[in-house]
């Protein structure tokens, strides 16, 4: 379940513990005025963090966020970064001193260099008349402030990082080597429209990652106003559409993708194919995924297990069954999600091959064991070939991992019964009737 | 190594193009065995119940 609050009420670094002792795997997302950040947990450490828009390292974005006092959060458990961002492991109170440090220092500096645009030049002059050695931070950013570049270009080009530069700019102001000769042109331009929709694509995605919705589609409609025929905005849209199930939203979206652009993509094809499979219209939904799988998903296993999902929902299982085998045949020693494990499991037993369903089913919930789902379709495998005693233990095992599916009580309840041990299997009864009622 | 190379891509090619053939005409191929609890609703999940696993969020 997402958490969310607001920063007025929960600060960052309360959030950060909270996150760091419950161990949590997720992403936090930020937003503090139009800006957007996330720090992504992995078991309570901090992973990743970025904030958009900016080139940060890990540590420096963090520090940042801590000066965010206003604002909102969003945690979503399970997210996790993207394939080939840089990661770590860094204990979140190991930040929190410096954190707080750098917030206390960050409120002097703003109130000496408000905005990242203004120009210096040095006092030469000045810088003659009172000897003093400059400190490495010094001897590097001395050089490049030449009264034409900015302090975004400063902090660019000396890499010393958003707080250090501007902690070392704050020193020299202090001391009368530096003085404001302006602000740059870049500020006095209004932005091209492309960088703007680039940043508000950025934003647009940062919040479809981490949950927030109705600000990942503001943004992508903001991008979609900027650019015409945008595909990612379409694309995003039609996500964002399916994430709120509106179905036939999401599917104008990706119909509009597939009109308007000639570049196919498999994934938009079974997104518009799973929105037409919501909207009960069969024909079009089957269409999608055959143009999903001409269009380059023969290839993708996703693609594959996709095809096979709906296979399975209208009982092709010879079907399903040769698209799975197809999908896993492509992930190679990769192994496959969890969905694949449930449709391969499912369509194992329906042909009735209850010890190939068993197989598959055990490998899923020793390497997934919070699915409730493979955890309760293998204790129906394991009773439907009359092994009650395996089925028993793998219901009260799934029941420890997830007590909310209303299929694993009943399940346990018929298996109780069996058993003997009636006051037992009414409660059972009684607690998937309620999960049922919910 | 070759021989079993071109066999595995005939075997992959071979098997895409059943799916995406029979993709375009799903029918019910249900078989007359199917163990009775696995058509039973109350006990088995037949829908996968997370939209990730469904979608693909991935722009390619």
């Amino acid at each position: 379940m997402a958490i969310r609050g607001s920063l007025t009420e929960a600060s960052l670094p309360d959030v950060l513990q909270l996150l760091a002792m419950g161990k949590k795997t997720g992403c936090l997302g930020l937003t503090y005025a139009n800006n957007f950040g996330y720090i992504y947990f992995a078991d309570g450490a901090i992973s990743h963090a970025s904030i958009v828009n900016r080139n940060l390292s890990t540590e420096e974005a963090v520090y940042l966020l801590f000066t965010w006092t206003q604002g909102t959060f969003n945690f979503e458990p399970g997210a996790t970064p993207d394939e080939g961002v840089p990661m770590h492991s860094i204990d979140p109170q190991s930040l929190l001193l410096e954190g707080a440090r750098r917030v206390d220092e960050w409120a002097l500096i703003a109130k000496k260099i408000p905005t990242f645009d203004i120009v210096y030049a040095m006092d030469r002059h000045r810088m003659m008349a009172i000897e003093r050695e400059l400190t490495p931070e010094e001897e590097k950013l001395v050089p490049l402030i030449d009264g034409q570049r900015d302090v975004s270009a400063l902090i660019a080009e000396s890499k010393l990082g958003e707080f250090v530069t501007a902690k070392t700019l704050y020193g020299l102001l202090m001391t009368g080597y530096m003085m404001r000769v302006g602000v740059s042109t870049r500020a006095r331009t209004p932005a091209r429209t492309d960088d703007k929709a680039t940043e508000h694509r950025n934003l647009g995605v940062a919040f479809y990652k981490t949950g927030m919705y109705e600000e990942s589609q503001r943004e992508f409609r903001r991008v979609d106003a900027l650019r015409e025929n945008d595909p990612e905005a379409s694309f995003y849209l039609g996500l964002v559409a399916l994430r709120q199930e509106q179905w036939p939203a999401a599917a104008h979206a990706f119909e509009r993708y597939v009109t308007q652009q000639h570049t196919s993509r498999p994934a938009v094809f079974v997104n518009l194919a799973y929105a037409y499979e919501q909207m009960g219209e069969m024909d079009r939904a089957r269409a999608a995924m055959a143009d999903a799988l001409s269009h380059g998903g023969r290839g993708d296993p996703l693609v594959q297990t996709n095809a096979a999902a709906m296979a399975v929902a209208a009982r092709d299982y010879e079907t399903a069954d040769a698209a799975l085998a197809s999908a896993r045949t492509l992930w190679g020693t990769r192994r496959p999600p969890p969905v694949w494990f449930h449709y391969a499991g499912l369509a194992a037993a329906m042909v009735n091959d209850l010890d190939r369903a068993i197989a598959l089913l055990s490998e899923a919930v020793q390497v997934y064991p919070s699915y409730a789902v493979l955890w309760n379709n293998l204790a129906v495998a394991y009773e439907a070939r009359d092994d009650f005693d395996d089925a028993l233990r793998t219901l009260e095992r799934g029941l420890i991992e997830d007590s909310t599916l209303p299929q694993l009580h009943r399940n346990f309840a018929d298996s109780l019964q069996r058993d003997g041990r009636f006051d037992e299997a009414r409660e059972a009864y009684r607690r998937a009737h309620t999960l049922d009622a919910q | 190594m070759a021989d079993e190379t071109a066999e595995y891509d005939d075997f992959l090619t071979d098997l895409q193009s059943v799916v995406a053939q029979r993709v375009e005409e799903l029918r019910a191929r249900q078989s007359a065995e199917t163990p009775a609890a696995f058509n039973d609703d109350e006990k088995v999940v037949r829908v996968w119940p997370e939209l990730s696993g469904r979608i693909m969020e991935e722009f390619r």
